[in-house]
């Protein structure tokens, strides 16, 4: 995979919670165009280590680079704009703002208002049902719709990483795979995706490859097939 | 007398209401009740008429009033800066926050003290002894610029938070500091902007305040501050319609108290309608109930 290019690579990164160690020097990579998962139960770290790498929770040691380059510990907002853009557990969008609104702020800082309204088009031919919805308050949006404006949001950035956490959460089995259909799709168009999920069958259906956390530590790695029949990993997070 | 004391009661209720607005703005960003705010209100008037008796008393007041303005926008940037901004992304709390800017308000009104002195001054004024009629009542002429003023910034802030690009960022940190962070608005840039904007607007009060009163004190923003306050708590704090609703609604009722019971019952009036909506409705006018988040 190597040949791809390294988009996202951690070193040893550790992060701490006041006295609560949640990373304990944790290192992994993502290739260009590449699915990688991260799965784990809860409290393992998965949300912790997106939130390092986006620069919301401050890395202790190690490293975040981003196509070679340092980030860690850098602005939020920078991050975002070089292209690494989180989409929160929770989807955390805005209630009282409108649904172009919701959009609009994904590009906060382009510059280019032709290209934010070309965007805003896109992002409404992936979400059909958003469309329909634009100038309703986001807080009015069904679960589903939630997680469609939070993905559509990202794409507002042009993102060249999505982390998205726990995508799937909350929502019907049928929307669960509309969400990785369009995972699927922005991935074909030419994004990274580090995708952490609860929902390890539907992930690892999904990744090229897959990383568990335990307890902040990365205890096994592999190509997302192997994983799927890895005895130990059948029986803690595929349920069988 | 309704009527006269209706034109007193709103002209006192747009000084209320430009300074309850910068509460409201910095409580909705941050969640924090800003303490320092009233010292701003007072010392953005002690700098208008500092600079004026500097120049020799013959400036066009138009050019101290700028330069006030541009004082309350670097101390806004610079509480935000030096005295709030590392205690929030400490994550410590905002009770700290609020020390702080009870600190950072101690600092400011002593400097004054120091420099401009404790006595009552005489306070330049613009249209002196013009009245404009209104319905048969007089209504001073400085009255209503001070209310045609604050009607004009207010229609100004609301295009801006609802139209412009910085103002759905504000709008959307309000809602959610950290989200807003996570999607890319620059949170501190727009915090920032809270507090400069918020001190502007209580300059704009204090120094139209002292104009009406023609004279100046340090000690003047006290109780203008509290009541502001109250005024922000009443229309629902984090609101910003909700605080120029509410600083008319307490500058009206005490004018009213003080035409028509006596002016010595303005402040128990103005305090008690405090009260009454925290007992009632805690969040106020406009203000949302709390929403627990899952």
């Amino acid at each position: 995979m190597n040949e791809n290019g390294t988009v996202l690579s951690l070193e040893n990164l550790e992060t701490w919670y006041g006295q609560i160690c949640a990373l304990r020097g944790i290192s992994l990579d993502v290739y260009r165009g590449e699915i990688v998962t991260l799965l784990g139960s809860n409290g393992a770290g998965k949300s912790t280590t997106l939130k390092t790498i986006s620069g919301l929770v401050p890395a202790l040691s190690g490293k975040v680079k981003f196509l070679g380059e340092d980030i860690t510990n850098s602005m939020p907002h920078s991050i975002v704009e070089m292209g690494v853009i989180h989409v929160p557990e929770g989807r955390r969008i805005f209630r009282d703002l409108t649904v172009t609104e919701n959009l609009e702020i994904g590009s906060f800082s382009l510059k280019d208002n032709a290209e934010r309204k070309k965007r805003i088009e896109k992002v409404f031919e992936t979400f059909p049902a958003l469309a329909d919805r634009r100038r309703q308050m986001g807080g009015l949006l069904s679960g589903g719709e939630q997680q469609m404006l939070a993905i559509g949001r990202a794409m507002m950035t042009d993102p060249k990483v999505l982390l998205l956490d726990e995508p799937s959460m909350g929502l019907a089995p049928v929307l669960v795979q509309e969400i990785m259909e369009i995972i699927k799709n922005l991935n074909e168009e030419g994004t990274t995706i580090l995708l952490v999920e609860q929902n390890a069958k539907v992930a690892l259906q999904l990744a090229d490859r897959g990383y568990v956390l335990e307890t902040g530590e990365i205890v096994m790695e592999g190509d997302a097939d192997k994983l799927s029949q890895d005895d130990s990993i059948v029986k803690a997070y595929l349920g069988h | 007398m309704f009527l006269q004391q209706l034109i007193n009661g709103v002209s006192l209720g747009s000084v209320y209401a430009l300074t309850a607005v910068g509460y409201s703005l910095v409580f909705s960003v941050v969640g924090l009740i800003n303490m320092s705010h009233a010292a701003i209100y007072m010392s953005g008037a002690v700098c208008f008429s500092m600079f004026y008796n500097l120049g020799g008393r013959n400036v066009p007041l138009l050019v101290v009033f700028l330069i006030a303005l541009v004082y309350a926008a670097v101390a806004g940037l610079t509480i935000e800066r030096l005295a709030i901004r590392p205690i929030r992304e400490k994550g410590d709390g905002m009770i700290y926050a609020i020390l702080s800017s009870i600190a950072v308000k101690t600092i400011i009104e002593s400097v004054c003290q120091i420099v401009y002195g404790t006595e009552i001054r005489a306070f330049p004024t613009i249209l002196a002894g013009r009245y404009v009629e209104v319905f048969g009542a007089r209504m001073m002429a400085i009255q209503f610029v001070m209310l045609a003023v604050t009607i004009v910034i207010m229609l100004a802030l609301g295009y801006f938070t609802l139209k412009s690009k910085m103002g759905m960022g504000l709008r959307s940190t309000a809602q959610n500091l950290r989200a807003a962070n996570l999607v890319g608005v620059p949170v501190n840039r727009i915090v920032a902007l809270a507090f400069a904007i918020g001190s502007v607007l209580a300059t704009v009060a204090g120094i139209f305040s002292c104009m009406y009163y023609q004279t100046v004190q340090v000690n003047i923003g006290g109780v203008i501050g509290q009541k502001a306050f109250a005024a922000t708590v009443l229309g629902g704090i984090g609101s910003l319609t909700g605080s120029v609703v509410g600083g008319f609604i307490i500058g009206i009722a005490e004018m009213l108290t003080a035409g028509y019971i006596s002016s010595s019952y303005r402040n128990l009036v103005a305090f008690s309608i405090l009260i009454i909506v925290l007992i009632f409705k805690p969040s106020g006018i406009f203000g949302q109930a709390e929403s627990k988040k899952v």
